[in-house]
């Protein structure tokens, strides 16, 4: 036999055994039912460490602005006073 | 040619910012490590506008108002232990930015206490920006205020969030 004919013998098509189409099928659907809960809790743990990165941040910036406020506040109402109290 | 087209590049930002009531506060690393106490303070619109939806209790309210219409706030407070533990030139280089569209509105010289200065940057009939200097031996606050800005409100919001009310009866010059 040479190559050629020996190349078209192992080509050729033949049928898969039976069955083999729903064994496939049930393999994918078992791995689907393995990953789905893992894939599904990786995302709630995802969530919940933005979410509180998020309020994290946000109390942050919150806290920031509040402390901004109050300094300019003291400043402006110290001047006010200070050139109150020179006109009288 | 090339001097001259990076010394563009770098004025055009400055000059940018000086428009919009924006000033480059040049503070070095090594005083807020000098200081005893440091607060640097950065909020720029985005930030500040979030930061802002979270404001819940009645104090808040107020300035939850004055603060929707800014585009920034900016705070570098500094107290140390000794006196003249910082550079002068900081102050230098802050009013050196502050061109002909700032006026200044006050000056406060005191022998006991600090001297302010409050700048502004007038625009029709509101203020685009806000520059207080505030400056004695052993504190050094700068603040820069971008956008409108109602000073009657912002002092009155003086004695709210635990600002102590400041005392009267001392001597100025």
């Amino acid at each position: 036999m040479n190559i050629e004919s020996e190349l078209k013998a192992l080509l050729q098509r033949r049928e898969p055994p039976p069955g083999f189409a729903d064994r496939v099928l049930a393999r994918l659907e078992a791995r689907h039912r393995r990953i789905l809960p893992r894939a599904l809790a990786a995302a709630a743990l995802v969530l919940v460490i933005l979410g509180g990165w998020g309020v994290g941040e946000t109390l942050h910036a919150r806290n920031e602005l509040r402390l901004a406020m109050r300094i300019t506040a003291a400043k402006v109402a110290q001047a006010q006073q200070q050139v109150r109290s020179v006109s009288r | 040619m090339r001097r001259i087209l990076i010394a563009f590049l770098l004025i055009i930002p400055s000059a940018a910012w000086a428009q919009s009531g924006r000033i480059r506060v040049a503070i070095p690393d090594s005083l807020a490590a000098t200081a005893s106490e440091s607060v640097d303070v950065t909020l720029d619109g985005a930030m500040l506008r979030f930061a802002a939806r979270f404001l819940s209790d009645d104090a808040d309210r107020e300035v939850q108002d004055m603060v929707r219409k800014l585009d920034g706030i900016y705070v570098h407070s500094y107290e140390f232990d000794r006196d003249d533990a910082y550079d002068r030139s900081i102050l230098a280089g802050v009013r050196a930015q502050l061109g002909p569209a700032w006026q200044r509105i006050v000056t406060v010289k005191s022998k006991t206490r600090e001297n302010v200065e409050i700048y502004t940057m007038p625009n029709g009939k509101t203020i685009a920006g806000l520059v207080i200097l505030a400056a004695e031996p052993r504190e050094l606050t700068i603040v820069n205020i971008v956008g409108p800005v109602d000073l009657d409100k912002l002092a009155s919001l003086e004695g709210q969030f635990g600002i102590p009310r400041v005392m009267k009866g001392d001597h100025h010059e």
